[in-house]
């Protein structure tokens, strides 16, 4: 293998973005110079260029410029600089609810669905678990279904009269809550139906993690006299870092913009569209608003400047999270 | 008789340490074991519930085990309701999506990893950023070119905007880079054009990465409710996802009453793909989530 490193472009990165020990990760290679025809490069990156630019980075400028207009579909755009934004920071109430919302998930995901993810992996990573195939295809069922799917069954388990949820509540004197229409309850049961579907996906990630530590982390701290909890504490935690920071981005990333399970629970559970969003909109998030008012209501110049908030807000935490948590993207 | 002392208290410790390793393996038994059930029961739930009548599923106390075992409901899903359609449109925008993007981030992907041209990082560093850009973001406009080309309520409307994946392109060009440059120096040698190189040994090289994304992108395509729900609002393109949630829509209880119980056949048959291809291909799975890591289109 060529041993010089003639890379004109020391700038790109050589190595995947994830941290964990995939089998996919490409190790530090030389680039070489190949003089085919000039054009070939790009006659080949030319279908691929085309589709994402008409249909990705088309639309994102589009969106752009649109947000700082007052279009409704019909008619001429009209500019209207910032007041959309204006209009969504400080003269609707209900878009602060979402935001408040996004966060109560992001939150509530972070805390619920990472532990119990972990604690699955430390399970199904277990030395001394028998049929370990079978168990880690249990556990990583829910990752093959739809959130449609899924909510469809969540709004039946939760449900008032027949769900399980109630029926054990009832049996354990709790009594029967109105899951979908009390707007405090609302929360827990979507909560629920992310925790079970997006542990398992996470759990994945750990699970390669946990897989890529040496055992001989652990038994040099054993031979230092440490119990469990103390090698997990000093040997797992700190050598998953780099997973872990990377399931937390991932986690709060897609729970700042998590469309689908709030809006079948609510939707179909009530009257239609103009329900979504839970009681007093105590399921809306970011992302239902945007459909509110950008979709259904075909406020689309609205609807832009919400949806590039969603864009400006779930970068900018992100970024904020790789950035204090460093040691994530190995370069 | 310090020594005997020592020597019985480490006798009584090395018991006490197996008593708590056997503690601690009851408990780590019973945590899965809570895990399980917790993660395992919507899916019998879902079993279950497409072999009740509609009377049986709502009725307390709700039963796992199906009272009187309606295997009609099964054949009854693709007389009674559109299923047969929405799976064969899943299964066609399917079929057409993974082999295009799979060509089009190959290729792509090649130019990106083997090549030296002016862009390249600029291409490059374009794709990356836009990996994490939320769907949010883009799908108000991206309706409207959908409006604008007439192809709402088409296949090309849930097809082609997706075609090019970045996450598809940059993992195609992180497994290409490490494709050694001899076999291609060799081919040069011989005088193949670039097409010829990607055709032979480009693409047979990278199976393994092609694989994992295609799962990926299978994945993504099969379970994608929200885009088909606004593109495809006529019954000839609507996908499983979909017809699935229509099926239970309560805004329709006049049209056809709550169909829960096929509604459970279809979420049973809409998986069974999916666990499939786990089941046969757990590894490429799992390197295709793992790696790149990004759930989603």
């Amino acid at each position: 293998m060529a041993a010089d490193n003639t890379s004109p472009d020391s700038s790109v990165p050589q190595q995947s973005v994830s941290g964990s020990a995939g089998g996919m990760v490409a190790q530090a290679s030389t680039s070489r110079s190949f003089r085919f025809s000039d054009v070939e490069p790009y006659i080949f990156l030319l279908p691929f260029l085309l589709t994402f630019l008409a249909f990705m980075i088309g639309p994102f400028i589009w969106m752009l410029y649109m947000s700082l207009t007052d279009w409704v579909g019909i008619l001429d755009p009209e500019f209207v600089g910032l007041a959309n934004y204006d209009r969504m920071f400080f003269k609707d109430n209900v878009f602060w609810r979402a935001f408040l919302n996004n966060l109560w998930f992001a939150v509530g995901a972070v805390l619920l669905v990472i532990p119990f993810a972990m604690g699955i992996a430390l399970i199904l990573n277990w030395q001394a678990l028998p049929a370990k195939p079978i168990f880690r295809t249990l556990f990583f069922l829910p990752i093959a279904t739809s959130a449609a799917v899924v909510s469809v069954i969540f709004a039946n388990i939760f449900g008032r009269e027949y769900g399980i949820i109630n029926f054990i509540f009832g049996n354990f004197g709790i009594g029967v809550i109105d899951w979908f229409s009390d707007p405090v309850a609302i929360k827990p049961a979507i909560m629920t139906l992310i925790v079970w579907r997006w542990s398992a996906l996470f759990m994945i990630y750990l699970l390669a993690g946990l897989q890529g530590i040496s055992n001989e982390y652990y038994e040099a701290a054993k031979v230092d006299g440490a119990n469990a909890f103390q090698s997990f504490l000093n040997v797992t935690i700190p050598l998953l870092r780099p997973v872990l920071v990377f399931v937390l981005v991932i986690v709060t990333h897609d729970s700042l913009r998590v469309f689908e399970e709030p809006f079948i629970l609510t939707r179909f559970t009530s009257e239609g569209d103009a329900a979504a969003g839970g009681p007093e909109d105590s399921a809306l998030t970011l992302s239902l608003y945007l459909y509110r008012h950008g979709f259904l209501w075909g406020k689309l110049g609205y609807g832009s400047a919400v949806s590039f908030f969603i864009f400006a807000l779930t970068m900018t935490v992100a970024f904020i999270q790789i950035k204090r948590l460093r040691g994530l993207f190995a370069h | 008789m310090a020594q005997a002392q020592a020597e019985q208290s480490v006798a009584r410790s090395s018991r006490s340490m197996s008593l708590s390793t056997l503690v601690g393996s009851v408990l780590i038994y019973l945590a899965m074991l809570l895990g399980l059930v917790f993660t395992i029961y919507p899916f019998l739930f879902m079993l279950s519930t497409s072999l009740q009548t509609n009377a049986e599923i709502f009725s307390a106390p709700p039963k796992l085990i199906p009272p009187s075992w309606q295997f009609v409901n099964w054949p009854n899903l693709f007389a009674e309701t559109d299923f047969a359609l929405w799976f064969r449109n899943s299964v066609i925008v399917v079929a057409i999506r993974l082999p295009l993007s799979l060509f089009l981030c190959s290729l792509g992907g090649f130019a990106l990893a083997k090549y030296q041209f002016i862009g390249r990082t600029l291409v490059f560093w374009l794709v990356i950023a836009t990996i994490m850009v939320p769907f949010e973001a883009i799908y108000i406009p991206l309706y409207f070119i959908m409006l604008k080309l007439g192809w709402l309520d088409t296949f090309a409307a849930l097809i082609v905007p997706f075609a090019a994946s970045a996450f598809g392109i940059f993992m195609m060009r992180q497994y290409m880079v490490s494709i050694p440059d001899e076999f291609i120096d060799a081919a040069k040698v011989d005088g193949a054009s670039g097409f010829w190189i990607y055709r032979s040994i480009m693409v047979p090289l990278s199976l393994p990465a092609l694989g994992a994304i295609a799962i990926v992108l299978f994945l993504a395509t099969w379970n994608n409710y929200f885009w088909p729900l606004i593109v495809a609002t006529d019954r000839d393109v609507q996908t499983i996802p979909l017809g699935l949630v229509y099926l239970i829509d309560i805004t329709l209880a006049n049209d056809l009453g709550l169909q829960w119980e096929k509604a459970m056949v279809a979420a049973t048959i809409s998986i069974l793909p999916l666990l499939l291809t786990f089941l046969l291909a757990q590894r490429q799975f799992i390197a295709g989530l793992t790696t790149g890591g990004v759930k989603g289109v």
